[in-house]
């Protein structure tokens, strides 16, 4: 040990030397991490919450209620089979719908944008995507269903031979709200979504790697078929996949237009139900304890769906980009 | 001035500066990021009121040593100290040492400006105001004192209520001197100052770091040998976590004792 | 295949790829403004000087949406204040103290999940939660809600810009002696502050056209009322009331609800990009 000499002090240092609030770091810590403990259980208090609320279904019903499609509140018989088919085919449907022109749009924003018009358009597809749902619905059920009815619906109704496959397809009631059109509006909403992400994945490809492709002489459309896409491929995955995260979970724009009717959907132009529109439809006002229950039984299979479908699509998007 | 000389290992030597004219010394420091060692068993001691500049080859330890002076490290967990760090006799590596209060004698002054998103004046009075009560007036003088230290003060008199970000980058350098220096510490570690300026502002800020040495003991590290030279009365040169040579600053630049400074200063290496 | 000039094959594929590519904006585009216009033309339609002054009306008789606006924006505002003080914090957590740690990495994946929930799941969880224990809808279970759909956004925004603060400027704050807490208080909150407004704008923009958790937490209320612990008027519920109604003064009313709502989201999603983009010098 050295002989302290602290008496040398550099002149006018100032005396006191114990900052103030040092006592408050800690707590500081313990307040921020409980704000994120908060979180986690937020999401445990849901899971446990649906799974609670929805056990008597589960109790009454057992297996019987994810395959039967038979929906009766005045019999008390509930089967989910009829809104959780409803689901999947609506939102892969709109998946259908929006891919290609989601696509189109991030391969637009990207390449062949003149850069004058990118901000405005890519400004213009946000505002797409920040419309709210109920405005959809609006639009869907007043605008875009009556106008689809007419020139698109009925039409096509026509032209089906009696008996054939194709009418039993196609049947429905000639009004725009069916299963079809809930897939057509949920694809616009979900379109800003994909083309957002796929358009962070083509400014993640290197420049020199389209670069060496246009060198060689391809073209656009080859540099994006054989350089861009395969090299965006998991995260494109990913991307599709939280595209039917969103669509899986719409609520109020499908409640509109879907047409409301539970049992299983046979034909494209038929009234159908989803999870969430039969939530949305029925939960205020519940007949009874196990209408209730039920109904968030149905939510319980809905976050289950969500939940598989996000979680896929958050490990490719990483896989993807790794950070 | 009494300096005594000591050869240690053959490859080594070190000017040991006497226990009472050290502000701060380190003795048999080793540092460790995880699993790595980054130092190892650092003697050496930084005289009270003058400058001693730290220079070797990129990822040589120098900033690492620092780093240590003040704590720094102790905000990453998985990095540690072994060994003793003395601010004025007092281990600063000990368990239950005010960090805070460390720091507050200890300033630092790093590589790239730092200009807090507030106001000149609050950028300088931010430290201050840790510590003490000052009156309006009498922090204003605290600034207007700090400022004029740092060469600053005729450039921002006029707009302490505009925002640090707006001044200039040798500008911006000179108000986190102003700001460290404000405070009062006791020592003044520089972590390569003037890397990121040009060369106008860089003399000015040497200018600036010559006036300082008065009154407070100024640790430099940097990879410029003819700042090291203009600027220092010792020099360290280190190499792979160890002290290779430590001296005063003419004999280290014109007579390196050991061949690994001799090769690095004549430009072999690094 | 000549080497010099392409194939009308590969020339045709490129032209077709091309085309497709600008139609599909067009399409999206064309979209946009298909809705915009019925929006703009049946909301503007609709609004009048009562639609501002009157409470709900019942069947038949005139009417506004003052309680439905009010009822809004208090819940909003309620909403926004918790998320806000959570989300900030535990954004704060995760960029400042959960380093790489298990823990961490466990409530950055909880947070994404959370994030995308369907909105009428955390309805239901609200539900359960408080309506339900309380024994009826509320405006302060509607604003629990909507600040849960809201928080996510939050923590994921703050978490974002806090990392991109440079660490010598929380050195630099240390450095002086500074505590963490106000470090994180004056300095890198107050560098951050412009990025953290935009997350808090995107979250409310997103929170206040929701209507699926508001349907069974804070339902609906016909008169005008400034307790949220009763059930709470509020324009997504009204207007989803309304337009499937069969009076037309009730369509009215909704359309322009639709359009007060689409309007006050657009601006704000379009400040929030504005404040992003504007350089950072005060």
């Amino acid at each position: 040990m050295s002989v302290a000499t602290d008496t040398d002090a550099p002149p006018g240092a100032a005396p006191a030397r114990t900052a103030k609030g040092v006592v408050f770091d800690r707590g500081f810590e313990i307040l921020c991490f409980a704000a994120a403990t908060l979180l986690l259980s937020a999401l445990g208090g849901l899971i446990v919450s649906l799974a609670i609320g929805g056990w008597p279904a589960f109790a009454k019903f057992g297996f019987t209620f994810f395959v039967s499609s038979e929906w009766d509140p005045v019999q008390e018989v509930y089967g989910a089979a009829g809104p959780i088919v409803g689901t999947l085919v609506t939102a892969t449907l709109a998946l259908l719908f929006a891919l290609p022109f989601a696509f189109g749009v991030a391969i637009f924003l990207v390449e062949l944008c003149p850069s004058k018009l990118r901000r405005p358009i890519g400004t213009a597809v946000e505002l797409l995507a920040g419309i709210p749902s109920i405005v959809y619905g609006m639009w869907g059920l007043f605008v875009f269903a009556p106008w689809f009815a007419h020139h698109v619906q009925m039409p096509i109704m026509m032209q089906a031979p009696p008996g054939s496959i194709w009418e039993t397809l196609t049947a429905g009631i000639p009004n725009g709200a069916n299963i079809l059109t809930a897939s057509l509006i949920m694809a616009i909403m979900v379109l800003p979504f994909i083309a957002a992400t796929m358009r962070e994945l083509l400014l993640s490809i290197p420049p020199a790697v389209r670069e060496s492709a246009y060198g060689l002489g391809s073209n656009t459309f080859e540099v994006i078929g054989q350089v861009s896409i395969p090299y965006i491929r998991t995260g494109a995955v990913g991307a599709v996949m939280l595209g039917l995260g969103r669509a899986l979970g719409e609520t109020m724009a499908v409640t509109f237009i879907i047409g409301n009717a539970h049992g299983f959907p046979t034909s494209i132009f038929a009234s159908g139900a989803t999870i969430a529109s039969t939530i949305a439809n029925e939960f205020a006002e519940a007949t009874g304890a196990l209408h209730t229950a039920s109904l968030i039984a149905l939510g319980l299979v809905l976050f289950l769906i969500t939940f598989a479908v996000l979680g896929l699509a958050r490990l490719l998007i990483a896989r993807q980009a790794p950070s | 001035m009494t300096l005594q000389t000591t050869f240690e290992a053959p490859e080594t030597r070190i000017l040991a500066i006497p226990s009472d004219q050290a502000a701060i010394q380190a003795r048999d420091l080793d540092f460790y990021y995880g699993g790595k060692q980054a130092l190892f068993g650092i003697t050496v001691g930084f005289k009270r009121r003058a400058v001693t500049a730290l220079i070797g080859p990129s990822g040589c330890g120098k900033s690492t040593l620092l780093r240590t002076l003040n704590r720094m490290y102790s905000l990453y967990p998985g990095q540690k100290a072994e060994g003793q760090v003395l601010l004025e006799g007092e281990d600063v590596l000990a368990r239950g040492a005010d960090l805070a209060a460390l720091r507050a004698r200890v300033g630092m002054v790093f590589q790239k400006p730092t200009p807090f998103p507030m106001s000149i004046h609050d950028n300088v009075a931010y430290g201050v105001r840790l510590y003490e009560k000052l009156s309006k007036a009498d922090m204003a003088g605290r600034v207007e004192e700090s400022l004029r230290r740092a060469a600053l003060w005729d450039e921002v008199k006029d707009k302490l209520k505009d925002s640090g970000l707006g001044l200039s980058g040798g500008q911006q350098q000179r108000l986190c001197v102003a700001r460290a220096i404000a405070v009062k510490p006791e020592v003044l570690l520089l972590d390569e100052p003037a890397s990121a300026l040009d060369p106008i502002s860089t003399a000015k800020l040497e200018e600036t770091i010559r006036e300082l040495k008065s009154d407070y003991t100024v640790v430099i590290v940097t990879h410029n040998m003819g700042q090291a030279a203009r600027l220092s009365e010792h020099t360290g040169f280190m190499y792979l976590g160890h002290m290779v040579e430590f001296g005063e600053t003419d004999q280290v630049f014109t007579a390196p004792s050991t061949q690994r400074a001799r090769d690095y200063i004549t430009g072999r290496f690094g | 295949m000549s080497a010099r000039s392409p194939s009308l094959g590969r020339r045709a594929a490129q032209g077709a790829f091309l085309v497709f590519c600008w139609a599909a904006t067009g399409v999206a585009l064309m979209a946009l403004a298909a809705i915009l216009w019925s929006l703009f033309r049946q909301g503007i339609a609709g609004l009048n000087l009562d639609v501002f002054t009157k409470s709900t009306p019942a069947p038949g008789s005139q009417g506004g949406l003052l309680n439905a606006i009010l009822g809004s924006l208090m819940m909003c505002a309620v909403a926004m204040a918790g998320a806000t003080t959570v989300g900030v914090l535990a954004g704060t957590w995760l960029s400042e103290f959960a380093k790489q740690s298990l823990y961490g990495k466990v409530v950055r994946f909880v947070n994404d999940v959370l994030l995308s929930a369907p909105s009428i799941l955390v309805g239901l969880f609200i539900y359960e939660l408080l309506v339900r224990p309380a024994g009826g809808f509320s405006g302060f279970a509607g604003s629990a809600a909507l600040a849960l759909l809201a928080i996510p956004v939050i923590v994921r925004t703050t978490e974002d810009v806090l990392r991109l603060q440079p660490t010598a400027l929380r050195e630099a704050s240390i450095a002086l002696g500074a505590p963490v807490w106000r470090t994180i208080l004056t300095v890198i909150w107050k560098s951050a502050q412009g990025g953290m407004l935009t997350g808090a704008l995107l979250a409310f923009a997103r929170i206040s056209g929701e209507t699926a958790p508001l349907l069974f937490t804070a339902l609906n209320n016909q008169f005008l009322s400034l307790d949220l612990t009763k059930p709470t008027a509020n324009l997504p519920v009204v207007i989803f009331q309304f337009a499937l109604s069969a009076y037309d003064d009730w369509r009215r009313l909704a359309w322009a609800g639709a359009m007060l709502i689409a309007v006050a989201v657009l601006a704000v999603t379009i400040i929030a990009r504005l404040a992003t983009r504007e350089p950072k010098r005060s």
